[in-house]
C-alpha cells in the first residue's frame, strides 16, 4: 500500500465519525471516500496527520472486513492526538499505510487464541478479535483478558458486552481500582492467567499493553508452558517515518514499523532494549 | 578508462562543469579546517588535507528539507516535493565515497526514498584518493575503506604534476571527453598508481585491534560491557557525533505553518540518536533513557546493526566523531576496549 513514487505522502481522507469512548479516547473512523480500498491485516498500524501539526502512528481497531473506513481507537497524549481530539465529523486528516505487518493469521487458524489487552492495548487487538469472531469456526477456544486501571478507563463497552453474549468466547474483564460500583472482578490482569486451563501447544497468546504489563504476562505464560514462538506482543515506539529509515522506532537491530510492531517472545528475549 | 588531466588544466576542468552544474568543492574556512561549499574556483587542499567539518551528505541528504507542501483552506490539498538539481561534488575521498555508497543503500533498501535517490541521480562524484593518513583520527584502512572501487564518477590520483583520473561511470566518461583537456594514461601510469597505492598501506597508526568482519559479534554479546558505563560519564548526550557522521542518516520529521495559519511545510531534519529524546514513546517511557545506553546503541548501528543487515561496515573511518567529540570520546579507542573486555573474558 505504500508507495515508492510517494513515500510520505498522505492520502487524503475525511472523519465520518466520531465516538467518546473514555474521557481520554476517542474512535474516529475516516474514509478515504471510495478512492481507495482499505485492505489490511489485524495489528497493521496507520500514520496519521493532521496537517500543521504533525503525523503519529496509530494501531487499526477496525475489522479488516470491512474495507470502506479505518477505525482508530485514539488517546489524547501528545500534539498530534491532542490535535485529532478537536476534529469533528467531515474534517479533513492524512493517512499513510496501512503500515508494520499484522498478526501472523493464517498460522493462528485453528489454534486456541488468548488474548491479553492492557489498557489501550485493546485497540490494536479489537480488529483480530473482529476477525477471529467473523470466521470463527477456524479457531479454537477464544479467551479474552481486558483489564484497565479504572472502571472508567474500560473501551468499547458495547462489544465487551456483545463478546459477553457470545457463548464460546471466554471474556474476563478487571479493573486495578475499582469505583463504588464496580462489581466486575478487581486487580491487576496477568493475576488471570494461573487460573486458566490452557493446552499449550496449541494456544497462541496475544499480548498488548503498556510495557509493565509485558513481563509480569511473560512470566505467567511461560509458567503456563505457552512456546515461545506462541506469544506475540505488540510494541509501541516513537516513529517519524514508518517505512524504516528515520530510526526513531529501532530496537537494537529490528525496526519496530518494518519488523514488528508485533514480534515474538523468541526474537523479543534477544533484544535487550525491548521491553 | 583512465587518463591524465595536466595539474594546469584541472582549474578548466572544475569552471567547464560549472556550465551545466552546480559544483562543490573544498575550501578551507579556517586554517586547518575545511568545508564542502559551492566554489568558484579549483581550491582542494590536496595532501594538506583533512576530513571537513562535515561530510557532503548534506547534498544529498539535506539538514533540512521539505517533503510535503500543504494548504488548508478552502480544502485541504498535499502535494509532495522532492527537490533535485544538477551538481557535482569534486574532491570527495575515499571515506566519504564509502559513506555516500552507504546511504545509497539505506534509501534503496526496504522501500525507496525518492527525495534522496533523486538527488543521488543528479549528482556527480568527482574523488581524490588519499596517498597517507589524512590526521591522527582517520582509521579508514581498519574499515575497509582506503581503497575505493566504485561509487565515483571520477577518481583523482595527485600523480605531482598531474592528476591520475580513474573513470567509474559512463557519465564520468562523458563529463571527461565534454569538459577536461587530458591524455590517455599509458600501463607505466597504471604501475606507478599501483605502487603509490601499495606504498600507503599499514601507515594508519590509529588502527582497530580486530579485523572489522569480528565486531558484529563482538558488539552483540558486548550490551553490558563496561565501557558502556564508562561512556555513560563521560557523554554529554550533545549529538555531535551524529552530524558530523557520513553515514548517520536518522531524521526527525515535523509540520511547519505559515503565520497565515492555513498553508505550510512537512519537512525533515537531521536527528541525532545519542539525543535524550530520540526513543521516548507517547507515554513518557524511553527506551534508551541513559547516554551510555543510547552511545551504545550508536555503536551497535556502525558495527553490529547496520553491519550485519547490509553486510559491511557502517562506519567509513574519517574520524569526524572523535575529532568533534567535546569530551574526547574515541571510536578506535572505544572498539578497542570492547575487543579488549570480550578477549579477557
Amino acid at each position: 500500500m505504500i508507495n515508492n513514487n510517494s513515500l510520505y505522502l498522505p492520502e487524503i481522507a475525511r472523519i465520518v465519525s466520531v465516538r467518546q469512548l473514555t474521557e481520554m479516547e476517542k474512535y474516529f473512523e475516516i474514509s478515504t471516500e471510495g478512492k481507495k480500498e482499505f485492505s489490511f491485516n489485524p495489528g497493521q498500524f496507520v500514520q496519521l496527520s493532521v496537517f500543521g501539526i504533525g503525523e503519529a502512528p496509530i494501531s487499526i481497531s477496525s475489522s479488516p472486513f470491512n474495507k470502506d473506513t479505518v477505525g482508530l481507537c485514539i488517546r489524547r497524549m501528545g500534539d498530534v492526538t491532542t490535535a485529532i481530539h478537536k476534529l469533528e465529523i467531515g474534517a479533513s486528516v492524512g493517512i499513510r499505510g496501512p503500515l508494520g505487518n499484522g498478526f501472523p493469521v493464517r498460522e493462528l487458524k485453528g489454534k486456541d487464541i488468548l488474548f491479553i489487552a492492557g489498557g489501550l492495548g485493546l485497540a490494536p487487538l479489537r480488529s483480530m478479535i473482529s476477525y477471529v469472531l467473523e470466521k470463527r469456526k477456524d479457531f479454537g477456544r477464544i479467551i479474552i483478558l481486558y483489564g484497565t486501571k479504572s472502571p472508567g478507563e474500560l473501551l468499547f463497552r458495547d462489544d465487551l458486552e456483545t463478546w459477553r453474549q457470545i457463548e464460546d468466547i471466554e471474556l474476563i474483564i478487571t479493573v486495578n481500582r475499582p469505583d463504588k460500583d464496580w462489581t466486575g472482578r478487581t486487580g491487576v490482569i496477568t493475576r488471570f492467567i494461573p487460573s486458566l486451563e490452557l493446552e499449550p501447544q496449541n494456544t497462541y497468546a496475544l499480548v498488548v499493553g503498556p510495557p509493565v504489563m509485558y513481563k509480569y504476562a511473560l512470566l505467567e505464560l511461560q509458567e503456563k508452558l505457552i512456546p515461545e514462538n506462541n506469544i506475540i506482543m505488540s510494541l509501541e515506539r516513537r516513529m517519524k517515518c514508518g517505512v524504516g529509515k528515520c530510526g526513531h522506532c529501532q530496537i537494537n537491530g529490528v525496526y519496530v514499523c518494518l519488523d514488528g510492531p508485533e514480534f515474538r517472545y523468541h526474537t523479543l528475549k534477544f533484544l535487550s532494549e525491548a521491553i | 578508462m583512465r587518463v591524465l588531466i595536466d595539474k594546469k588544466d584541472i582549474g578548466f576542468f572544475f569552471e567547464s562543469l560549472k556550465e551545466e552544474n552546480t559544483v562543490y568543492g573544498v575550501k578551507q574556512k579556517e586554517p586547518g579546517f575545511y568545508v564542502f561549499d559551492e566554489a568558484e574556483t579549483f581550491s582542494d587542499p590536496l595532501d594538506k588535507y583533512t576530513p571537513t567539518l562535515l561530510p557532503p551528505k548534506k547534498y544529498l541528504f539535506p539538514q533540512k528539507e521539505t517533503l510535503l507542501k500543504f494548504s488548508t483552506t478552502p480544502s485541504l490539498k498535499v502535494k509532495q516535493l522532492i527537490e533535485f538539481k544538477k551538481q557535482v561534488i569534486f574532491g570527495v575521498r575515499p571515506c566519504d565515497i564509502h559513506g555516500i555508497k552507504l546511504l545509497d543503500k539505506v534509501f534503496t533498501t526496504d522501500h525507496e526514498d525518492k527525495n534522496y535517490t533523486q538527488k543521488r541521480a543528479n549528482t556527480i562524484i568527482i574523488g581524490i584518493d588519499c596517498m597517507k593518513p589524512c590526521y591522527k583520527y582517520a582509521y579508514c584502512e581498519s574499515v575497509g575503506c582506503l581503497d575505493v572501487e566504485d561509487g565515483f564518477d571520477v577518481l583523482l590520483t595527485d600523480m605531482g604534476d598531474c592528476f591520475y583520473a580513474l573513470i567509474g561511470t559512463a557519465q564520468g566518461e562523458a563529463i571527461i571527453r565534454k569538459n577536461a583537456r587530458f591524455i590517455n594514461a599509458n600501463k607505466s601510469d597504471d604501475e606507478k598508481i599501483k605502487c603509490m597505492k601499495e606504498e600507503r598501506r599499514g601507515l594508519f597508526e590509529n588502527k582497530f585491534a580486530t579485523d572489522i568482519s569480528n565486531l558484529p559479534l563482538l558488539f552483540k554479546n558486548a550490551d553490558n560491557d563496561p565501557v558502556w558505563d564508562e561512556l555513560n560519564d563521560r557523554c554529554l548526550g550533545c549529538g555531535r557525533c551524529n552530524i558530523v557522521c557520513p553515514t548517520c542518516y536518522c531524521f526527525d520529521v515535523f509540520d511547519c505553518v505559515d503565520l497565515n495559519m492555513s498553508s505550510g511545510e512537512r519537512c525533515r531534519q537531521w536527528d541525532a540518536c545519542t539525543l535524550k529524546d530520540f526513543a521516548v514513546v507517547a507515554t513518557g517511557e524511553n527506551f534508551r533513557s541513559t547516554r551510555g545506553q543510547r552511545l551504545r546503541h550508536r555503536f551497535n548501528r556502525k558495527f553490529n546493526y547496520l553491519m550485519t543487515k547490509h553486510n559491511t561496515s557502517f562506519c567509513v573511518g574519517c574520524g569526524r566523531c572523535s575529532r568533534s567529540c567535546p569530551v574526547k570520546i574515541d571510536v578506535v579507542e572505544t572498539v578497542n576496549a570492547v575487543v579488549n573486555n570480550r578477549k579477557t573474558k
